[in-house]
């Protein structure tokens, strides 16, 4: 059978990137071209970007996302949609265009009504719940969010969610059946961590040459455990460590009131934003990187501590007990200072348990090739469009 | 003369009755009927019942929100305007391209007009009961600018425009920027009123794709 041509909705896309949805999507979609299926990509205009052009052979529609003020964020998405649905439409009416694929809900209702008038079949991928975001569903706001991803996962023909974690939780919280969920890991591209780049000047930035470095990278928030680390650091005596803590989030400030409430501003730094470079950079010089993670649906920060050659401390949470196996890859811990400690701690003191779990690590993270995961999308895709084609939904 | 096939997409129908639009469409709908014309209304409801044949003329297709709760009248909308679109989707393709045109009744469901339009071919006319901007006491507000962005792209995507005065007329091409020609007026309590939406029906049906 022949394969699909795709048309992918994605509220980000580089260069207006938010969040891990773009990079994801701008990863994905050139995979998929490489192994010779014609992609577009419908996303939201971004200054400078421009409205069409071809990516390395990716197909991108930049739609005017509504620039004049909403009420709030869900309006904003609202309007947003039928931009995108209005311009998509002729899009579609005039090019071969036979499955589409949403990326969350905020693609939902265009990606549906476009669905239903072309009758063209409909695969979403989920990259989180809201009641994974928010530890439940507490407000209208939240569950109106909620009931959008229930009716785009409803109207899919298939989902495809990053792990069996994520599977269980939209079975339970969107009531969808696991038989008809894909579990498609994120990936990664390794090449991204091999650059030419001075690594010493880069380490001197964050760490003096004889302190081991500890890193974490993710949003600071709640689900990330980041507060962890800061309670961990007191039981880190007799190790000359820095702590590297990067990224932002509603956290932030309370991280570094903590740091400084502990007297361990010599030894903790709260770093705010720092470029995708840097950052590869630094999983690239990191003595261990930690991923003390509450709520986790994937966990793509372990991919690229893998792929630069720290070693990893971690929970385990969701979907990083499936990426990761304890003393293989990395060191488990619990979710509570100590144990967080013990884990660095013995990173840090063993180093030839330290190298075996960078060298497993860097067989295992090849799994995550984004060729792998364009065929296993691609499966999802062959498995919708059979049984597509032996039904009767279709046009005259 | 050859048979014309309407879709009327309004977001009241008697039972659903929020203001004086309910009963218009109603009229409109009788008198559609008294001249052999067979119509399709598409609006909505909470009711679990999604087909109604009310005569050999008359069908209704009642559409529900799929997503609920909704946080404002703007979102309440554009996610039914989806469920709008599967409905008319399914009878164009379970009708074998029969639909002619839409008359799209107010705001509410000018993107569902919009969208199939430009999916699916079929030519559509926005006919405009009021405006956002007499209605609503701030117009500056950020809800009220979502409703007349949608009036707006009604104005300029739909085939034809019908209001029912002249001075709805000039007030619609004050404010949206549309051409004159592209505006007619016709009073529902004139004698021949039904005949000129007729004609105004068949004006536009040529433009159907395919």
């Amino acid at each position: 059978m022949k394969t699909p041509n795709i048309l992918m909705f994605a509220w980000e896309y580089p260069p207006r990137i938010i969040g891990g949805l773009a990079p994801h999507v701008y990863e994905l979609s050139q995979a998929l071209v490489k192994k010779k299926l014609k992609v577009h990509v419908a996303t939201c205009d971004f200054p400078g970007a421009e409205p069409y052009e071809v990516v390395d052979g990716v197909i991108v529609h930049r739609v005017d996302s509504y620039s004049s003020p909403t009420p709030d964020f869900a309006t904003w998405v609202a309007m947003m949609n039928v931009n995108l649905q209005r311009e998509i439409a002729e899009i579609i009416a005039s090019n071969d265009i036979t499955l589409l694929h949403a990326h969350d809900w905020l693609v939902a209702s265009a990606s549906i009504g476009l669905k239903h008038m072309f009758r063209i079949p409909l695969v979403a991928t989920i990259h989180s719940t809201e009641y994974g975001r928010r530890s439940g569903i507490h407000n209208d706001y939240q569950r109106m969010i909620s009931s959008t991803e229930g009716w785009l996962t409803r109207e899919a023909w298939r989902i495809i969610c990053c792990s069996k974690y994520m599977a269980k939780e939209i079975n339970s919280t969107l009531s969808i059946p696991e038989t008809r969920i894909d579990v498609v890991p994120n990936g990664i591209n390794t090449t991204l961590f091999k650059t030419q780049i001075d690594l010493e000047q880069l380490r001197s930035r964050f760490a003096q040459p004889d302190e081991r470095l500890v890193l974490f990278v993710g949003r600071l928030v709640q689900e990330k455990g980041v507060s962890t680390i800061v309670e961990a650091a007191p039981h880190l005596r007799g190790l000359n460590v820095k702590i590297v803590i990067v990224g932002e989030g509603y956290l932030k400030e309370e991280l570094i009131r903590r740091v400084n409430e502990l007297g361990l501003s010599d030894r903790v730094f709260v770093t705010g934003f720092l470029e995708t470079e840097t950052i590869r950079g630094l999983f690239r010089v990191a003595d261990v990187c930690v991923i003390p993670s509450i709520y986790e649906p994937f966990g793509i920060v372990a991919l690229e501590a893998m792929a630069g050659g720290s070693p990893i401390v971690t929970t385990g949470s969701g979907g990083l007990g499936e990426i990761l196996e304890h003393d293989r890859t990395a060191t488990f811990v619990y979710q509570n200072p100590e144990s967080l400690a013990w884990g660095i701690r013995k990173i840090l003191t063993d180093h030839k348990y330290a190298e075996n779990l960078k060298e497993e690590a860097s067989k295992q993270v090849k799994k995550y090739d984004w060729g792998a995961i364009a065929t296993s999308t691609i499966s999802t895709y062959m498995r919708t469009m059979l049984e597509y084609n032996e039904g009767k939904w279709k046009p005259f | 003369m050859s048979s014309l096939n309407p879709v009327i997409l309004s977001w009241e129908y008697p039972p659903r009755i929020v203001g004086d639009m309910a009963h218009q469409v109603e009229h409109l709908t009788s008198g559609l009927n008294k001249a052999n014309i067979p119509t399709m209304i598409v609006t909505c409801h909470d009711s679990p019942y999604l087909y109604e044949r009310r005569s050999s003329l008359l069908e209704l297709f009642w559409a529900s929100n799929p997503v609920v709760p909704q946080i404002s009248v703007i979102t309440w909308c554009l996610t039914l305007n989806s469920e709008i679109e599967r409905i008319v989707a399914d009878l164009y393709y379970s009708r074998s391209g029969r639909i002619d045109l839409l008359d799209v009744h107010e705001w509410h469901f000018i993107s569902a007009g919009t969208n199939l339009k430009r999916a699916l071919g079929i030519p559509f006319i926005f006919t405009i009961h009021s405006l956002e901007d007499q209605r609503s006491p701030d117009t500056s507000s950020p809800l009220s600018s979502c409703i007349k962005g949608l009036e707006r792209m009604g104005a300029k995507e739909s085939d034809l425009v019908i209001t029912q005065s002249d001075s709805m007329k000039k007030e619609i091409m004050k404010i949206h920027e549309i051409p004159q020609f592209k505006i007619i007026v016709v009073p529902h309590t004139g004698r021949n009123w039904i005949k000129e939406i007729i004609q105004s029906y068949r004006k536009i049906t040529p433009k159907k794709r395919g």
